[in-house]
């Protein structure tokens, strides 16, 4: 319970309870308690207790709000000065009046009060006596800066509801350069305030002026942009300007024009240079004003599908993306290292392909960018074949790796590329007496037997210290000497097992092989020193050897250094049961790291799987492959063609659905290297653009409207289209301010029609945004979203900078007038009537104190003499 | 330290009304002494005034509660640096109705204002609407905690970015710290330090209404049927049912399963002869917030109003007429006489439009009717210029002539040899008036005169049946004076109406504005006998969506501020008020513990019944001082 709440029932209890003991009797004691006990509550009465609401007719107040900003001249604030003195001599005296002065900040000029200010001098005075930052125009600060004048001159009266209570004359030309006060009209009005702009007439000499700037929201690929300039010219003769376009700096277009007097739209047309969001920054010169302005505008370049194709080989285009460009898909090449890490900038590409790219090769950014694009964008992502080392690249585990629907893992059986090298080390020490020692050697003969003769194999004893019993060498050329060697080993002595792994890893580093093996037969009871290890164990990494170990010895087996070791290189520990089962354990481990090829070699035919519902035409048509990268497909993923490369059917093409977008993977390469008769195949072209096709981010095909229609003050987002449930989201255009990508809000997309939805843009400052629209095909309840995007242009742009002399922006000077129930160039209406009817609430310990002050001398004076007593 | 109201330090004159009854106790006195009872009759003939006044520790208490009183009622203030300026956002958006979100989201804004030190200034900004709760920051806690206590979440949707950037805009001063009390998770990456997100509220599975087809097309008739789209916003399928009632009798139901995240179009068929107003409820098992359950619609006002075209010109008629027929749903006429109820006109003459129409379509047309190619400037965002290029050329049969001082908004301009022309008008200041400025009779219109016209049209009927809380309500139909507005929460309001023509009667002018829908429901005006009900329809996908809260928060950059910090008025009537009480309560507590008496000294003031307390012998000087 609020503590607030409590007090005043606490309070009267406690005056009832103590009452009991007061020194009188009968109704005197009666009437003193409910004294105290009316006074107490009173008092939290006036604490807790709402203030007292009621309506009254109150005097309005008027601001003049002056544009003080360096785009209003001299002439300008005269003329304003004297429009003040005028005005004034109409304002009913009830009113009171104050006069600001704005620029990017806004401070009073002349305080509210009631007595006329008559003399434009001393207006023009003190105007011009503020000091306010007079290099850019904010008139969302200067509106929003009024309440807390109003709350600092009247402090007494927080009113409740103030409707129209404080009239703002705004003399000001309305080219905003900072902040959006359409944004924050909605607030201003809530707030009581209502706005008569007035525009101070041009003053000065004749000078040209540019009023819109218009480019359709959506262009073809291939058809020209029509940029439409407005210009208006008020000199009685025709000047020379010149028009520049231009697109991320480059200029596109230079196009000299004759600004004949009066107004004139030119329309400088631009190629369309690709497809997605064009942003055209748009400079009028005109070198005898010394008139220079530049302003942005977007549009949306439609055309074929667009894909981003990665590829660490960027000099000759391959093979693939020569295939995917002749389909009709546009193809933009990049580098691994290019690909982008804002998500917003894979929006104008349909789909991703990684060719032959090492999946190390993708940061965490960019990783976390595609799977954006993909899960949240419904982008696509096709990951065709693998780069950089295989080794590593398949048993390194990336955050890419979650996206694909296919796990890389070394399992290939083909073994003509690689060098092996596995050192087989022998505990000799006492422990091992007896049959123990026998059956090492037995393994040793079969680990021999079961390596081909060009793999190297080396052999070593040890007890406290490491014994050759046969050096590193082809498997080949040990032969029968093995045999006698392994007669002369006998066991004895302590245990040690760190120089005896780090004479094998000295061996094995010098071998140069590519698989490096350390099987270790002992019961590993050894002395531990656990800096030693760690150093040995990271070393171990770097060199890529793995250790597998076998307990074999005493009853006692130090299982937990065992398991240890094995874990910590990447080799099995296997727990021996029987002495007779150890030749069979060797052989499983050097098959199992024989067998662990990051890829398959051969000469293999894809088969297509039953489930899959590709690739109808080419059915048992498929080229065969000379080699892919081994991996299993991942069990949400469906696999349409598979291969088998002797150890059954391994995935060469998955696909999965992750999110709103799609991911394929293939694991050959769709190159010279593994795929020379698929490149040469017929189908390859169709059969690749359909894979890449399935990926891609669905588009709307159909037309679709979006527009930002004013109903009421708040402006409203329409979207027409044919497509169901739609949602969207803004995507503020970066601005000069604040680089990077723009704020994203989402707007709540609401049905009004047939195939008509509107969202209300309140709340939304001005500017540009992007409609980032997803939706399904009209009728589709399940499936895919497709997805649209859309320029719109809320309110009304800023001005890029503060130029005298030029027309007023009468688009946002209305709206302000619209937003805020007040009237354009209609200042006198400001000044009717002079009061207004406001809920005001009142502070009720206006009401309760006196009430408490008269409650205790009342009960002082029913106490009587019974104060005085003990 | 100063006054607001200083005229209250008046009430000190209290202070000479307690020593006077203290007088007036210390007359009356008595000290029994047994040994004087004899002598007693001698004793009652003493002069009764005394010239001593005999006073102890209550009148102490009792003097400083009535200064305190007092002072408190003067209003004081203190102007002090304040140790922290804290500018709190507190969402009141329609998903805090959802579970207790909202009283969490108080309880936790009243913790920090419980916590705070006591020179903090706090500046709290609600975001549905977004305005100050107090029109000042301020350091006084029950002030806060009062404002916080009053402030309930309204049906209107939150902008927590909006609400930062207009709150620190009106505070001026920068905010050493921004808190954020909201249901809306916290923003990856956490947002900068100086600003403290506490986000209350949990995933909740909710159904709702996020779509209703209430506008339809202008030109067809419409069917006997109600399309509501209704969407699950939770995570598991729910069975979903709308039903929908006239007049507190259900007319349609349908049932629909609702997969998770789903959304479906509900069509409910409406019996025969059923007009006017339908609510639309949907009932769903785990059913996170009740508000968007219900929706509104009232069938038939569509395209209800006449259309009479009032012309003399034959071609005109003829012209207007023709694009008329492309509207099956219309009602039109060129007949005066066929409709008796205010209608919309369309006429070639200002001065044709009567005091009763309802809108008007005034063509200004040129004297001779000749095509004059220019390039047509559309204001974009007018639903008069929806659908047209924001530039376009267009050859038309302007009315070049100057049109001199306009009242209404230029929606389409031409620019016609370097002139820049207004060519539609839209003028909404008393009623709905679109002016067009070119010939609509002369040959094939091209398809921008068109969509103009029919465009204009909309807007004339009244564009939408839907209103959504947040848009002004406004009302036609009324004659000047006051309205009553019942708003859904059952609370009432007096409005003006204004913009009535004078001399004409109420039925034409008056329109009443309501700008305070910040509810969903029913809106019912009155003003007489005359009675006109509206409603407004909570459809809002984003507030709706209670398992997945989308956020409206994005940083923002810190500009400097444009004002320095100045000391702050920190109020002390609270804290006076807060004092005073305790003082009483304490002074109270003294007076019980009296428990001991001299003597009955008259009806009432007697030893307390039941007390065995001895008589006392004298008053002590120690605790009883006496003062002249």
């Amino acid at each position: 319970m609020n503590l607030l709440l409590f007090l005043p029932l606490a309070a009267i209890v406690l005056v009832i309870w103590l009452g009991r003991r007061i020194p009188l009797t009968g109704w005197r004691k009666r009437a003193a308690i409910a004294a105290r006990g009316a006074a107490v509550a009173a008092l939290c009465a006036a604490l807790v207790g709402e203030g007292h609401r009621r309506l009254t007719e109150v005097p309005r107040q008027v601001v003049y709000l002056v544009d003080g900003s360096a785009s209003v001249d001299a002439a300008q604030r005269e003329w304003i000065a004297r429009r003040i003195a005028s005005l004034e001599s109409q304002r009913p005296r009830r009113m009171e009046r104050a006069v600001a002065v704005f620029g990017a900040d806004a401070r009073l000029a002349i305080p509210f009060d009631r007595p006329a200010l008559d003399d434009p001098a001393a207006i023009r005075r003190a105007v011009d006596a503020v000091e306010v930052d007079r290099t850019a125009t904010n008139l969302e600060g200067a509106l929003l800066a009024i309440p807390g004048w109003l709350a600092e001159h009247d402090p007494e009266t927080p009113a409740a509801s103030s409707a129209g209570r404080t009239a703002v004359v705004l003399f000001s030309d309305g080219r905003e350069t900072r902040g959006s006060a359409g944004g924050v009209l909605a607030a201003v009005r809530r707030l009581g305030i209502d706005v008569f702009p007035v525009p101070p007439p041009i003053s000065g000499r004749p000078t040209a002026a540019w009023d819109q700037l218009a480019v359709p929201p959506v262009v073809q690929k291939g058809s020209p942009i029509p940029v439409r300039l407005v210009l208006a010219n008020t000199s009685p003769r025709a000047k020379a300007a010149q028009v520049t376009v231009s697109v991320q700096g480059v200029a596109l277009k230079r196009q000299r024009l004759s600004m004949r007097p009066g107004w004139q739209v030119f329309t400088v047309a631009v190629p369309t240079l690709s497809r997605g969001t064009v942003a055209l920054d748009v400079r009028l010169d005109v070198p005898e004003d010394k008139f220079t302005d530049t302003r942005r505008a977007y549009t949306e370049v439609e055309g074929p599908p667009r894909i981003l194709f990665a590829s660490e080989q960027t000099t000759a285009p391959s093979m693939l993306a020569n295939a995917l460009r002749r389909r009709e898909i546009e193809v933009a090449p990049v580098r691994p290292s290019e690909l982008p890490i804002d998500p917003a900038r894979l929006l104008d590409v349909d789909a991703v392909v990684l060719f032959n790219v090492p999946k190390s090769s993708i940061s965490a950014e960019q990783t976390q960018a595609l799977q954006r694009f993909v899960e949240e964008d419904g982008g696509g992502l096709v990951m065709v074949g693998l780069g950089g080392e295989l080794a590593s690249e398949v048993t390194t585990e990336t955050p890419l790796d979650a996206l694909l629907p296919v796990r890389y893992e070394p399992k290939g059986l083909q073994e003509s590329k690689r060098r092996v090298c596995i050192v087989l080390l022998i505990d000799r020490s006492a422990s091992m007496l007896g049959p123990r020692i026998a059956a090492t050697k037995r393994a040793a003969v079969a680990l021999v037997n079961q390596l081909q003769p060009e793999d190297l194999v080396g052999i070593f004893a040890f007890d406290t210290q490491p014994y050759v019993v046969a050096e590193v060498q082809a498997a080949g050329d040990i032969g029968p000497q093995l045999v006698e060697k392994l007669v002369k080993l006998r066991s004895s002595g302590g245990t040690d097992i760190y120089p005896a792994l780090t004479t094998a890893a000295n061996r094995l580093d010098t071998t140069g092989a590519s698989l490096k093996h350390i099987i270790l037969l002992s019961d590993g009871n050894t002395p531990f020193h656990r800096e030693a290890y760690d150093a040995l164990i990271k070393s171990f990494q770097l060199d890529r050897i793995s250790v597998s170990t076998i307990g074999i010895g005493s009853a006692f087996i130090n299982t937990e250094y065992l398991e240890w070791l094995a874990r910590a290189t990447g080799g099995t520990y296997y727990q021996l049961k029987n002495l007779e089962d150890l030749p069979k354990l060797m052989a499983r481990d050097t098959e199992d790291q024989l067998g662990r090829l990051p890829f398959t070699e051969g000469l293999f035919r894809p088969t297509k799987t039953p489930q899959s519902d590709w690739f109808a035409d080419t059915e048992g048509d498929w080229p065969p492959l000379r080699g892919y990268v081994t991996a299993t497909a991942k069990p949400e993923a469906r696999v349409d063609l598979t291969v088998n490369g002797g150890e059954g059917e391994e995935p060469l093409l998955a696909r999965w659905t992750r999110g709103r977008g799609r991911v394929v993977a293939f694991t050959s390469d769709a190159d010279t290297r593994w795929s020379p008769d698929w490149i040469r195949w017929p189908g390859f072209e169709g059969a690749w653009a359909h894979v890449v096709r399935w990926a891609m981010r669905p588009r709307l095909a159909e037309e679709v409207f979006v527009h930002v229609e004013q109903r009421g003050e708040a402006p409203q987002l329409v979207v027409e289209g044919a497509m169901s449930d739609p949602r969207g989201r803004l995507i503020a255009a970066p601005s000069g301010d604040e680089p990077g990508p723009g704020a994203e809000i989402p707007v709540s997309l609401v049905q009004t029609g047939r195939w008509r939805w509107q969202a209300s843009l309140e709340q939304v400052p001005s500017g540009w945004y992007q409609l980032a629209l997803e939706a399904k095909a009209p009728g589709a309840e399940t499936g895919g979203a497709i997805f649209a995007n859309r320029w719109i242009q809320l309110g009304t742009p800023a001005a890029a900078q503060e130029l005298p002399g030029q027309p007023p922006l009468e688009p946002l000077l209305r709206q302000l007038a619209r937003g805020t129930a007040g009237a354009y160039e209609m200042p006198d209406a400001a000044l009717t009537p002079p009061t207004t009817s406001v809920a005001v609430i009142e502070p009720m310990f206006a009401w309760w104190l006196p009430l408490v002050i008269l409650l205790v001398l009342t009960d002082v004076w029913l106490r009587g003499p019974s104060m005085l007593s003990r | 330290m100063s006054f607001l109201s200083p005229v209250s330090l008046l009430w000190l004159a209290a202070i000479p009304v307690l020593v006077y009854l203290w007088r007036i106790v210390s007359t009356r006195r008595r000290i029994a002494v047994p040994s004087l009872v004899p002598f007693e009759s001698l004793l009652r003939r003493s002069p009764t005034r005394r010239g001593r006044l005999v006073v102890n520790v209550l009148f102490w208490l009792q003097c400083a509660a009535l200064v305190g009183l007092a002072l408190a009622l003067a209003r004081p203030v203190v102007f002090k640096r304040p140790a922290k300026l804290t500018l709190a956002i507190l969402d009141t958006s329609a998903s805090l109705l959802a579970g207790n979100g909202f009283e969490r989201a108080r309880g936790a804004l009243l913790a920090h204002v419980a916590a705070k030190r006591p020179t903090e200034e706090v500046f709290i900004v609600t975001t549905s609407p977004v305005r100050p709760l107090l029109p000042r920051p301020t350091s006084d806690t029950v002030a806060l905690t009062r404002a916080i206590n009053g402030v309930e979440p309204t049906h209107l949707g939150g902008n927590l970015s909006a609400a930062e950037r207009i709150g620190r805009a009106l505070l001026t001063a920068r905010a050493d710290e921004i808190l954020i009390v909201t249901d809306e998770p916290a923003p990856e990456p956490a947002p900068p330090a100086g600003i403290r997100w506490i986000t209350v509220g949990a995933p909740l599975p909710n159904v709702a209404f996020v779509g209703l087809d209430a506008q339809g097309p202008l030109c067809s008739p419409s069917d006997a049927r109600v399309i509501a789209t209704v969407q699950n916003f939770g995570r598991q399928p729910a069975p979903v049912t709308v039903t929908a009632q006239s007049g507190g009798r259900r007319i349609a139901q349908a049932e629909v399963e609702l997969p998770a995240r789903a959304r479906r179009s509900v069509s409910l068929e409406i019996p025969e002869g059923v007009t006017g107003d339908i609510e639309l409820a949907l009932a769903a098992p785990h059913d996170g917030l009740e508000l968007d359950n219900h929706a509104w619609l009232s069938l038939g006002r569509r395209a209800a109003r006449p259309v009479v075209v009032r012309s003399s010109a034959p071609e005109f008629r003829l012209a207007i007429s023709g694009w008329l027929e492309a509207c099956q749903a219309l009602r039109s006429t060129t007949d005066d006489a066929a409709t008796d109820e205010a209608a919309l006109v369309i006429t070639d003459r200002a001065e044709a439009l009567r005091a009763l129409d309802a809108a008007g379509m005034v063509f200004a047309r040129p004297p001779t009717p000749r095509l004059v190619l220019g390039h047509w400037l559309a204001v974009p965002d007018h639903p008069v210029a929806a659908y047209l290029e924001p530039i376009s050329a267009v050859a038309a049969a302007l009315n070049l002539a100057d049109p001199g001082q306009i009242s209404g908004l230029p929606v389409v301009s031409a620019v016609v040899n370097g002139q820049r022309l207004p060519v539609v008008i839209a003028d909404e200041r008393q009623r709905r008036i679109v002016w067009m400025r070119f010939d609509p009779g002369s040959g094939q219109a091209p398809v921008p005169v068109l969509v103009t016209f029919f465009n204009g049209l909309r807007w004339l009927m009244g564009g939408t049946d839907i209103l959504t809380p947040g848009e002004p309500l406004i009302v036609g139909g009324f004659g000047p004076g006051p309205v009553k507005v019942h708003r859904p929460n059952g609370s009432t309001e007096t409005l003006e109406a204004t913009g009535a023509r004078p001399g004409t009667s109420g039925r034409a002018g008056g329109a009443v504005r309501d700008d305070d829908i910040l509810l969903s429901g029913r809106y019912r005006f009155t003003q007489g006998p005359r009675e006109a009900v509206r409603f407004v329809n909570f459809l809002d996908p984003l507030e709706s969506d209670l398992q997945e809260r989308a956020s409206t928060w994005a940083p923002i950059a810190d500009r400097p501020a444009s004002a320095s910090r100045r000391p702050a008025a920190h109020p002390l009537s609270n804290l006076l008020i807060l004092l005073m009480a305790f003082l009483l309560l304490a002074e109270w507590w003294r007076y019980s513990a009296k428990t001991t008496m001299l003597r009955a000294m008259g009806p009432g003031l007697g030893r307390p019944e039941g007390s065995n307390a001895r008589p006392a012998p004298s008053p002590q000087p120690s605790a009883e001082s006496a003062v002249r």
